[in-house]
């Protein structure tokens, strides 16, 4: 009877510590995941609304809470946070260097051995980003890329992490020309606006600018967020410093979108390049006459001629909104739809692209429903107002679509990853959107733009030596606030070119502001193309701290 | 055999201290060799005495058992060596000097002098009413640790004794003692009343109330729940063991005898102990965002930051070490809070891996096993001999299933130490001395077959 019990006592004993085996067992298979350092941030999903009557301070509150969040760090278990912190601290991230070598971001190592993250060139602030306190992405490339800056993404690191050896990220380069950067960065000088530079080829950013920006360096400082913040009381349009206006803007592209409908238009047949059309009589105004375009009882004026018939060519050239006015009323609002959402036109939020920075996915409408009832707003639509609103890294897409006979390559940041071995390895790129219109077309548009820079609008834009060609833009705000002045085009010498998209806050004419700028960068950014891929000099181990 | 199991763990001793201090030396950048006699010492120190164990074993001719021993040592070794990683050299030295070597050389006194088992036996009485006193004393005069519990004793400039540790040792020997009298009274015993229910289980009751009683008092007292726990674990596993009942019934009247004692202490103090709600409001959620409640009143701490605070770290430290761990000296076991204590298993797991782990929860079945062993051995007469063999089994089982529990969040955490890893001088003398009685036990059956 004794011995029994015992024996019964060893049994429930033994199956207890079996038991309580398989549970430490089942903890570390079934939640191994949970410690893995965190990559990715909270969608930064605001915009830059260009109506001054918004106030975005909303905007950017998000933005900043984004920031303090990082990664809704804040929802982890306190072991996940500190665990996750420790590992970051210990590892050196990756570097950041432009195409011609220059050291744009670096980590340098403090007293405690852990490494802090140093920003050399804060034009880049928003394409670039910065990384958390906590050493985690949060915007930007460095949101992107984080796991590839942490290194954690190579198998030697992992072995690094096995065997107690310091891990060190990988190195980006990226194809930005920081000689182009800051000469449009110089160029958003004390304006609000943004700058976009893209090789016409495949999508490669050479610049990108916004303004107003921030210091990276500086983004972790309390004070300085509030300073930054300062005029967002409401009360004042916000500077929005934190928002990269040149992909997550909302911007009415105004006459640039234009564009869009030539494309539509001429790809689906509706017109040819010699369609005659004819205004009628101009009405009188107080700044001289004007022609319009009547549809449903609205009217859309067409002040930007004087000419009582044009063609298409030269509609496009010179800006003929009664001319797109009359082309979006005619035009089915399915084939409108079909080449807007091909170039990334759609209802809000409806169409994006695989960027490597935050992106604002531009609209054509609040609901496409209405452009197939409404044709006064088709008709808006088609000269860019109506509902249209557009970040000028879209528009610019829209020419890398024209210049690549209907094929739209996705702009890239980082063209190579250089391990600390010294092994350098292609980024993956994206593919690109094929077939949005027929290389005819693509042709007959790239034609439309150089005769703008050449006999319409676009004169200001026009550089000594250089193909160039785009489209003005210059969109109402409403109210007494100037119009936003925009210029999309490329410039292009000997096979090789740019295209650059401009806008400038309340620049008044697209003729003007923009397309001076446009070609003041131009002509710098074509000869740079020759220069760069340049590697920056391997650093082996990876000790040296610059 | 046991030789060469001691030459084996004392490679095993020098491996695992030199990684550690290379781990360490390495993480704050230096060299690893940095510091090298200072970590060598204590193993090498305490391998000489496990040796000098050894040969005091083999010269009392203690043939039949090879194994226990040597779990011992090699447990005290994986002890010692996280307690010297999370705490240095002034912690080693103080498992080392108050409880290692007196442990030891308690065990040695008792295997050598077997008689001993006799003599307390003959003195439960009076043992018993010494931890009685000890248990009043605590809960007068103890001095209050963090957690709020009373259980240390300081006495003048002696260190402090944590009285809870000897005294589950005392119950033990009480009810080993106590039950032998019973059942031997029971075999002359034959009437029966109430039909099935025999005579003797008066004495159960006598006992259950008696066990209940002293179990609340400490409860009281000492505010130490997971003592609370342990003494009712034993006392019902040596009651389950020692008395031989034909029905259910009996049992059935202790648990209920017991709850109603339970229950009244708990009415007479009018509630739950704030520590038990909220330790089972961790153990359902540790990561609750919900606030911890004590008396259906919000405390204004979520429970993932209060009490469940402590099973996450320790569930994420072993989640943390994988199969392989993060090897000695490279984990951060230091977020676990008492890492050195309750939850060393933690430690164990996150720097030495979940291999490590199970292999230790494996050594503890061995060790329980052995000590059951010469239970079967022993004559059936003598009761006393094999109750403290089942008490004493079953006070390691229960710590260590408990603590491991506690860390995976099997069972709701209660604060007790892992007997032979976990920092506590007093706690790894009582497992010592208890280790010393299961191999003077031993020697005495031996003695016995010889002259038989």
């Amino acid at each position: 009877m004794f011995d029994r019990r015992v024996l019964h006592l060893a049994r429930i004993a033994v199956v207890s510590l079996v038991l309580a085996s398989v549970i430490l067992v089942y903890w570390q298979t079934a939640h191994s995941a949970a410690l893995n350092p965190f990559t990715i941030r909270p969608a930064i999903n605001t915009q830059w609304s260009n109506s001054p009557g918004q106030a975005p301070a909303q905007a950017d509150q998000e933005f900043i809470a984004g920031v303090s969040q990082a990664l809704d760090l804040e929802n982890q278990p306190a072991p996940v946070v500190q665990r996750t912190i420790d590992l970051l601290k210990r590892i050196r991230r990756g570097a950041i260097y432009d195409r011609n070598g220059r050291q744009l971001v670096v980590d340098r190592q403090g007293a405690d051995g852990t490494w802090e993250r140093f920003y050399n060139e804060p034009s880049l602030a928003h394409a670039v980003g910065y990384v958390s306190g906590l050493r985690i992405g949060v915007t930007g490339i460095e949101r992107s890329y984080n796991t590839t800056l942490l290194g954690l993404d190579r198998p030697d690191a992992q072995i690094d992490q096995l065997l107690h050896r310091p891990i060190q990220g990988s190195d980006l380069i990226l194809t930005i020309d920081t000689p182009t950067q800051r000469l449009a960065d110089n160029a958003l000088h004390g304006k609000q606006g943004a700058i976009v530079v893209l090789d016409e080829h495949n999508g490669a950013v050479l610049a990108m600018a916004s303004s107003p920006r921030f210091d990276p360096n500086r983004i972790h400082e309390e004070s300085y967020l509030h300073t930054l913040l300062a005029a967002c009381d409401g009360t004042t349009p916000c500077q929005g410093a934190l928002i990269n206006r040149a992909s997550q803007s909302a911007y009415s592209p105004g006459s640039t979108w234009k564009t869009v409908s030539l494309i539509a238009a001429l790809d689906s047949g509706q017109v040819h390049p010699g369609t005659i059309f004819d205004f009628g009589a101009p009405v009188q105004g107080p700044n001289g006459p004007y022609y319009i375009y009547t549809v449903d009882g609205g009217v859309i004026p067409d002040p930007n001629h004087s000419e009582r018939r044009l063609d298409l060519t030269m509609s496009y050239a010179k800006s003929a909104n009664a001319a797109f006015a009359k082309i979006g009323d005619q035009m089915p609002a399915d084939i409108l739809l079909s080449y807007a959402r091909k170039l990334g036109f759609g209802k809000p939020g409806e169409v994006s692209f695989p960027l490597e920075i935050e992106y604002t996915p531009s609209q054509i409408a609040w609901d496409t429903d209405s452009l197939y009832s409404n044709n006064l707003l088709r008709a808006a639509t088609s000269i860019g107002q109506g509902e249209v609103l557009a970040s000028p890294l879209n528009m610019g897409m829209v020419v890398l679509s024209v210049l690549n006979g209907g094929r739209m390559p996705i702009p890239y940041f980082v063209q190579s990853i250089r391990e600390p071995s010294g092994r350098i390895v292609e980024a993956t790129r994206q593919p690109g959107v094929e077939n949005i219109m027929r290389p005819q077309t693509a042709q007959e548009v790239r034609d439309m733009m150089v005769a703008t820079v050449t006999r319409g609008t676009g004169q200001k834009a026009a550089v000594p030596g250089l193909v160039v060609g785009g489209k003005t833009g210059t969109a109402q705000v409403g109210g007494d606030a100037a119009p936003h002045s925009w210029f999309v085009g490329f410039a292009e010498s000997g096979g090789r070119g740019v295209v650059i998209a401009v806008v400038i806050e309340n620049g008044g004419e697209g003729s003007q502001a923009a397309a001076s700028i446009f070609s003041e960068i131009a002509q710098v950014a074509v000869g740079r193309l020759g220069e760069g891929a340049g590697l920056p000099p391997f650093i082996p181990g990876g000790t040296a701290n610059p | 055999m046991e030789g060469i199991a001691l030459i084996l763990i004392g490679f095993f001793a020098l491996v695992a201290f030199f990684s550690a201090n290379a781990g360490m030396q390495v993480r704050q950048g230096l060299n690893p060799l940095t510091g090298l006699p200072g970590a060598l010492l204590p193993p090498l120190l305490v391998m000489m005495v496990f040796a000098v164990f050894h040969y005091l074993l083999r010269a009392l001719k203690l043939r039949s058992e090879q194994i226990l021993f040597p779990v011992v040592c090699l447990l005290l070794i994986v002890g010692l060596v996280m307690i010297w990683r999370l705490r240095g050299p002034e912690g080693i030295w103080q498992q080392i000097l108050r409880g290692l070597f007196p442990g030891l050389l308690a065990a040695a006194f008792l295997v050598a002098q077997p008689v001993w088992i006799e003599r307390i036996r003959r003195r439960a009485v009076p043992i018993g009413i010494l931890g009685l006193g000890l248990l009043i004393l605590t809960g007068i005069f103890g001095s209050v640790d963090e957690t709020g519990a009373r259980l240390a004793l300081k006495i003048g400039p002696l260190p402090a004794i944590q009285t809870s540790e000897p005294l589950k040792l005392i119950l033990i020997i009480f009810l080993a003692w106590f039950i032998a009298r019973q059942s031997k009274a029971a075999e002359s015993r034959t009437s029966i009343l109430f039909g099935r229910l025999r005579l003797p289980a008066l004495g159960h009751l006598f006992l259950g109330v008696l066990s209940a009683g002293l179990a609340a008092l400490s409860l009281v007292l000492m505010s130490d729940y997971g003592a609370v726990l342990i003494l009712g674990c034993i006392s019902i596993t040596m009651l389950y063991a020692g008395f031989e009942t034909r029905t259910f019934l009996d049992i059935i009247a202790i648990g209920l005898i017991m709850s109603l004692v339970m229950g009244l202490v708990l009415s007479v103090t009018w509630k739950i102990p704030a520590v038990i709600q909220y330790r089972f409001q961790a153990y359902q959620n540790p990561w609750s965002q919900e606030m911890m409640m004590v008396d259906g009143r919000s405390t204004g701490v979520t429970i993932a930051e209060g009490p469940g605070y402590q099973v996450q770290q320790a569930i994420y430290a072993v989640i943390a070490g994988g199969i392989s761990g993060s090897g000695l000296g490279f984990g951060s076991p230091n977020y676990v809070p008492l890492a050195h204590s309750d939850f060393i298993l933690a430690a164990v797991v996150e720097e030495l891996g979940a291999g490590i782990g199970v292999a230790v929860l494996f050594l503890f079945a061995v060790l329980l096993l052995r000590i059951f062993r010469p239970i079967f051995r022993l004559p059936p007469g003598r009761v006393f001999d094999r109750l403290l063999l089942v008490g004493i089994g079953i006070h390691l089982f229960t710590q260590v299933f408990v603590m491991a529990g506690g860390t995976l969040n099997l069972l709701p955490v209660t604060g007790v130490t892992v007997p032979f890893l976990s920092l506590g001088g007093t706690a790894l003398l009582t497992n010592l001395v208890e280790v010393g009685l299961v191999l003077a036990l031993i020697r005495r059956q031996e003695d016995t077959n010889d002259h038989v």
